[in-house]
């Protein structure tokens, strides 16, 4: 199932799953912004290895799984 | 100028950790023993991005999920309302306005002081107090069961500070106080 702006993800980080908004995709690059609840938008690259769109902030890595979403 | 003698601080951050970003301050001066002088309030509100990428201070992902969960008002207050500063510009105005206080109160002694301590060394600036000089309002509470309920936002550091202080008049007025030291 594919993404879409506006739709809330599952996001990954470390062990917690934190709900957010998909604020915008860019299809192109592959890339998804997402509005983390402390309304900073983390911009995520696909990595292909894990199947999933990859960020870190702060040391910490988040992901979101399309698959999960 | 401040002339009360007492500084209720408390702060709101996003991890638990002792290093945990700080995202807002309040302080309330106030007298402890004396209800009927007006409070004075002080609302910090700290650049996010600042904080994790200046001076790297902790996120816990489990408390950012926390903060998702909570009512919309305490988020506003928490990330969107502005002007936002920077952390250090932050701690050196907290520093000013409880500079003077005999008695700092917190809501709890192992969290607060502790992560304000750490702010303070995180920046290179020295904490405004000596660690004799805090007062643990959760304790004093916690010897009465029929204390009035919160008013205002849940979360939102200025509220919970000013409630802090105020439970702390009720509580010392009700054991008839006369001393503080």
């Amino acid at each position: 199932m594919s993404l879409r702006k506006g739709q809330k993800v599952t996001v990954k980080g470390g062990r917690k799953s934190i709900t957010c908004e998909l604020t915008d995709i860019d299809h192109r690059t592959n890339k998804i912004w997402i509005r983390l609840p402390t309304n900073q938008v983390l911009l995520m690259g696909w990595d292909a290895k894990q199947e999933a769109y990859t960020a870190s902030l702060a040391g910490l890595d988040f992901s979101v799984d399309p698959k999960d979403n | 100028m401040i002339s009360h003698t007492d500084a209720m601080v408390d702060i709101e951050t996003i991890a638990t950790s002792n290093n945990a970003a700080i995202i807002t301050i309040a302080a309330v001066r106030f007298d402890a023993l004396n209800a009927d002088k007006d409070m004075q309030e002080l609302e910090l509100l700290i650049d996010v991005d600042n904080v994790i990428d200046v001076w790297k201070l902790d996120v816990d992902p489990g408390t950012i999920d926390w903060w998702g969960r909570q009512s919309k008002e305490a988020q506003y207050a928490a990330f969107e309302k502005g002007p936002r500063i920077t952390l250090d510009k932050a701690l050196s105005k907290l520093a000013k306005f409880v500079g003077g206080a005999t008695r700092l109160w917190c809501q709890g002694m192992n969290f607060d002081p502790v992560i304000l301590d750490n702010a303070y060394r995180a920046v290179g600036q020295p904490s405004p107090w000596m660690y004799y000089n805090w007062r643990d309002s959760r304790t004093l509470m916690s010897f009465f069961k029929d204390l009035p309920k919160k008013s205002g936002t849940a979360h939102n550091a200025v509220d919970d500070a000013v409630w802090q202080a105020e439970m702390v008049q009720t509580c010392l007025k009700r054991l008839n106080v006369e001393y503080l030291r």
